[in-house]
């Protein structure tokens, strides 16, 4: 089969506007009579609210109103899993940055001016920071429910037969930082609450979720509430949840006229979503030969102040407890605890990145002391289709792992591997690491997964393709153009998107979860059956034909020997009084189990991704340089390969980044890194060089055989990173980030020396 | 922002006018730290000379002993001097690993210096290469070594009506070099852990150390020199032995903090690293081989 536009190097449709600056974000929006607002933020951590005193501010000149927890008309709680947050904190201060009233004046120098006026009166209490400590039954409770959110236990087989069993048992514990998703467009928009309607225009993953939340909030019926979330300046899963729209609709609401928000980067860095600190134990019982028999696995993960979704993060850990591997035996258990910490909830992996960390780490381990080449032990034990995964269920669909594990033969950073690590510098020693890992795509068993989207014929001949999942800077409108042209026979060109606006879209879904090219493309494809149909059926009768002499042309109809252009058909649609719409729908397929207890496990659809990375040390300071990098991703067809490229460049360099510096730093529940000053993520010059090997494992049941990407591509390349260290120096590193002072420390504990080239 | 009287003279003498009228002004020249201040709020009741407009201290003479370097020479334009890059290629490095091209286009060698941080990359490079600071005012002229002029953290023994008008760089010997060495916690937009420069001189028959110069920064209030190392140095044998004692000299000779960059251990860690390796980068240039 040959595709005039799946596989190809199309040119991202949102390309021109972003890069001549026309594109229009949701924070450069601007109307000339809109108001400024200012969300005032808790500066403790931990307190019980006594008094907020606003009189001041009320009187303020300039200020049109002010809102605190006792103006929002509907719940004053939100969260995609339980509505445990306040939209304004009402008696309790849990993080700092917490948001407890909002200002709206007419300039945004007198919201700031008027926001100091704000009286809070509180009793401090201690600022429970440790995850270990808020696990304790006498911990100071940040809910009166307790400090354990959420629990699961896991059992499967005979582990302590295993581990009677065993020839080696491997047990560490880990630790990982907790990384802030550093999307370049601060949390921010317009929300217009006029004639008792809203509309509001905030960058978004799920404008669908976003409106259902602020329903709740504002006690607004569905049709009186529009989210518009598109374009997005970067996400990474920290928009998936309401970011600021809460706050900015309780403003618009009292205020009746339209208000602008915009987060300041310090701000942000208090307030928005990050990925889970864990603390993770594993105790791996291996066999002579390198199989794996059983793994105990713990993780106990740092959801910060609410809940976000920090159950179905370390529920993903859970899953991925054992990487891309076979074990037959486990005991895993997985808990997220409440502290003052900032929020921890979605980021791209979504507790995955934590769980590879341990395990290629416990790979690593388990390759030296067993003499084993690393690639070796990881091809004997890497998951196949049919294979049982370690939660009982069959991994029925394409599995790629293996594929992309001996792939790594044929690339020069592994072939060639003793060439890459000799240098002449005589501080630098050079090691090769490598990491697999796979990533489940879609939400998961039991939490229905369906995707919409909508064709729609336009006058001129052209189609508006319509979905609510919003591109996050990722590419997926360039990959749903493809494969609506491929499906339709028609130029890309052809096809305008509308995308996240409830007004004109319909629901696809989040734009989550490595799963919008699968689910939204079949719905794309879904909808184009549909479109097809119904205008060959249309011409059938205008022409009074049958309709099997009618067939799809490149940019029509063609009945016998005549052809209609989608113009004419459009025409003789409207002439016939009927519409050509057609939506398309998706169902995730679901795994044949279910946990009990723990919704959206298991999946049934994965992604694989393995890395092989170059990284030099510096044996007197610590310093570690990733030089060169290779990734291997499996994602089924590849619809667009500079997209994929794009995607594996930016996983690799996040991974990366959390590997060797990223690192948000808290003092008494106060984030210390609140800009990019202290906050280190990489810069250009700290980037590899990268290159891309996808193999292609396709999966029957995707658009075209794909599957997808987004959140693998950024897993396995932290323990590359890690096991090139360990290469490089000896230097076993199991808290994150391996940054220069770890390094150092690790290599005079338990340095073996790296051979020199000399 | 707060709003602020801005002044722009056009010449040093204005300049000095201004400063001798009115003692509460913050001197603005390639604005990359000010601006930052200005924009939060911390400088309090001050009025801003705009000294960006004096053309006369942008630039860069070459003289018989040695090189005048104007306050208002930005940061690339002494990493890419073609009199710098040749002779003191130290300070054209130093300059080089301030954050990145954009903040280099606007930065001043005199901001750096007088915005006092002690993490400022360039001034360990000015110290080693013996420059001196050129400081008038309305009243009088005089000259300092640079490691003179710090006082503290953001502060200096500059008066409120003298302005750092430019450096002196003197001439180089024939058997000298001088190494600059950075520790950041990443490549580029990194403040340093610690930073290094070290100029070493020799002897005819190079096998002794004799004018040495050590600074270091990050590592103490102030940049630091370290006399103590020098003095151990100046007449050394070259050889591992006395490189290695050396080190432990200067890495007593600091008083490093921790701070969320590293910590005090850490810093002087690598200060002993940074030192060492740029000993060997220097000795490797002048082409002596390290007897044991």
């Amino acid at each position: 089969m040959t595709y005039k536009w799946i596989g190809k190097k199309v040119n991202r449709i949102d390309a021109p506007g972003k890069v001549s600056g026309e594109a229009k974000y949701m924070t450069d929006i601007s109307f000339p009579d809109m108001y400024w607002g200012k969300i005032v933020r808790a500066e403790v951590a931990h307190a019980r609210i006594i008094e907020i005193d606003v009189s001041a501010v009320e009187a303020y000149p300039g200020v049109r109103c002010v809102v605190t927890a006792k103006d929002v008309p509907g719940v004053n709680g939100y969260g995609m899993a339980i509505y445990d947050q306040p939209v304004f904190a009402q008696e309790k201060i849990r993080f700092y940055g917490e948001p407890i009233a909002g200002i709206v004046a007419e300039t945004k120098a007198i919201a700031e001016e008027a926001a100091k006026q704000i009286r809070v009166t509180y009793e401090e209490l201690p600022v429970v920071h440790d995850m270990l400590q808020a696990m304790k039954d006498d911990a100071v409770p940040v809910h009166e429910e307790g400090n354990v959110l959420f629990h699961r236990h896991f059992v499967n087989g005979d582990v302590a037969a295993s581990f009677e069993e065993a020839d080696l048992i491997v047990e560490e514990e880990y630790q990982t930082s907790t990384q802030t998703p550093s999307y370049l467009e601060l949390e921010g928009g317009v929300g217009i609450y006029e004639n008792g309607q809203l509309t509001m225009y905030c960058a978004s993953q799920h404008p669908d979720m976003d409106r259902k939340q602020l329903c709740d909030i504002l006690a607004l019926p569905k049709e009186k509430i529009r989210v518009v979330g598109y374009p997005v300046g970067g996400a990474f899963g920290g928009k998936v949840d309401l970011t600021v729209q809460a706050q900015i609709g309780v403003m618009a609401y009292k205020a009746r006229g339209k208000v602008k928000v915009i987060n300041s980067r310090e701000e942000s860095f208090s307030s928005c979503w990050k990925r889970h600190a864990m603390h993770i134990r594993m105790k791996t019982a291996v066999r002579k030969d390198g199989t794996l028999l059983a793994n105990q696995v713990t993780f106990i993960a740092d959801t910060g102040a609410y809940a976000g979704l920090g159950e179905p993060v370390v529920n993903l850990s859970l899953e991925h407890a054992c990487g891309a591997y076979r074990v037959p035996n486990v005991i895993l258990d997985a808990y997220a605890i409440y502290t003052n910490n900032s929020i921890s909830s979605a980021m791209r992996g979504f507790g995955v990145p934590q769980a590879n960390f341990a395990m290629e780490s416990q790979m690593e381990l388990i390759a030296r002391k067993l003499d084993m080449d690393p690639l070796d032990l990881r091809l004997l034990n890497g998951i196949k289709t049919g294979d049982k995964a370690i939660l009982g269920h069959t991994l029925r669909l394409a599995m790629g792992t293996i594929d992309t594990l001996e792939k790594i033969t044929e690339v020069p950073l592994w072939a060639d591997k003793e060439q890459f690590k000799c240098t002449d510098n005589k501080w630098k020693r050079r090691g090769v690491g490598i990491a697999t890992s796979i990533q489940g795509a879609g939400l998961g068993r039991g939490l229905k997964d369906d995707a919409q989207a909508d064709i729609r014929l336009l006058e001129d001949g052209r189609f508006n393709l319509c979905v609510g999942t919003p591109d996050l800077g990722q590419g997926n409108l360039t990959a749903f153009v493809q494969i609506a042209a491929e499906q339709l026979g028609c130029d890309v060109a052809c096809l305008n998107v509308l995308c996240a606006d409830t007004q004109c879209t319909p629901d696809s879904g989040a734009t989550v979860a490595s799963r919008t090219v699968y689910g939204v493309g079949n719905a794309i494809v879904s909808a184009v059956d549909t479109f097809k149909g119904r205008a060959i059926e249309l011409a059938a009768e205008v022409c009074q034909t049958d309709s099997d002499r009618i067939h799809i042309g490149p940019a029509g109809l063609i009945v016998g020997d005549k052809s209609y252009s989608y113009c004419e058909i459009a025409d003789m649609a409207t002439k016939q009084g009927i519409s050509l719409d057609s939506r398309g729908t998706f169902s995730f397929p679901e795994a044949d189990i279910e946990i009990e207890g723990a919704i959206g496990l298991p999946h049934l659809l994965y992604s694989a991704v393995s890395h092989v990375a170059l990284v030099e040390v510096d044996v007197l300071t610590g310093e570690v340089d990733v030089l060169e990098v290779a990734c291997i991703p499996d994602t089924g067809r590849v619809i667009n390969l500079q997209g994929l490229e794009a995607q594996v460049e930016g996983g690799t360099v996040m991974g990366m980044g959390y590997a060797t510096m990223e690192n948000t730093i808290l003092k008494d529940g106060k984030v210390i890194t609140d800009n990019f000053n202290t906050y280190l993520i990489p810069t250009a010059l700290d980037c590899p060089k990268i290159d891309t090997y996808p193999v292609e494992v396709l999966e029957k049941s995707g658009p075209f055989e794909a599957k997808g990407i987004g959140e693998c591509v950024g897993n396995s390349i932290t323990s590359a990173v890690i096991n090139g260290i360990y290469d490089a120096v000896g230097a076993r590193i199991t808290s994150l980030p391996a940054d220069m002072e770890r390094v150092l420390e690790a290599m005079e504990k338990d340095s073996e020396g790296g051979e020199s080239c000399e | 922002m707060s709003r602020y009287k801005i002044v722009t003279p056009h010449s040093i003498e204005q300049a000095l006018e201004s400063l001798k009228d009115n003692r509460k002004m913050k001197i603005l020249a390639g604005g990359t730290d000010l601006v930052v201040q200005m924009k939060e709020g911390l400088l309090g009741e001050v009025d801003i000379l705009d000294i960006s407009k004096i053309e006369e201290l942008k630039s860069i003479e070459e003289t018989d002993n040695g090189i005048h370097v104007g306050a208002l020479c930005t940061l690339s334009q002494i990493s890419e001097n073609a009199e710098i890059t040749a002779g003191l290629s130290c300070l054209a490095q130093a300059a080089l690993s301030v954050g990145a091209i954009q903040i280099r286009n606007k930065a001043t060698i005199g901001g750096n210096i007088m915005n006092a941080s002690p993490a400022a990359d360039t001034v360990p490079a000015l110290v080693a290469l013996g420059a001196k600071a050129l400081i008038r005012s309305s009243s009088e002229s005089r000259e300092l070594l640079i490691e003179e002029v710090f006082l503290a953290p953001g502060r200096t023994v500059l008066r409120d009506d003298e302005l750092l008008i430019g450096l002196f760089i003197p001439k180089q010997s024939l058997m000298s070099t001088a190494t600059f060495g950075k520790l950041g916690r990443r490549k580029a937009q990194a403040i340093s852990v610690a930073n290094l420069a070290v100029r070493i001189s020799l002897d005819e028959k190079k096998e002794r150390f004799i004018e040495t110069r050590i600074a270091l920064g990050s590592v103490a209030p102030t940049v630091v020199r370290i006399r103590l190392a020098e003095e151990f140095l100046n007449g050394c044998e070259i050889n591992r032995k006395s490189i290695e004692k050396s080190a432990e000299i200067v890495t007593e000779g600091i008083n490093p903090i921790t701070d969320i960059r590293a910590s005090d251990t850490y810093r002087r860690k690598v200060s002993r690293a940074l030192f060492i390796k740029a000993i060997y980068a220097s000795l490797e240039q002048l082409g002596v081989d390290i007897p044991e």
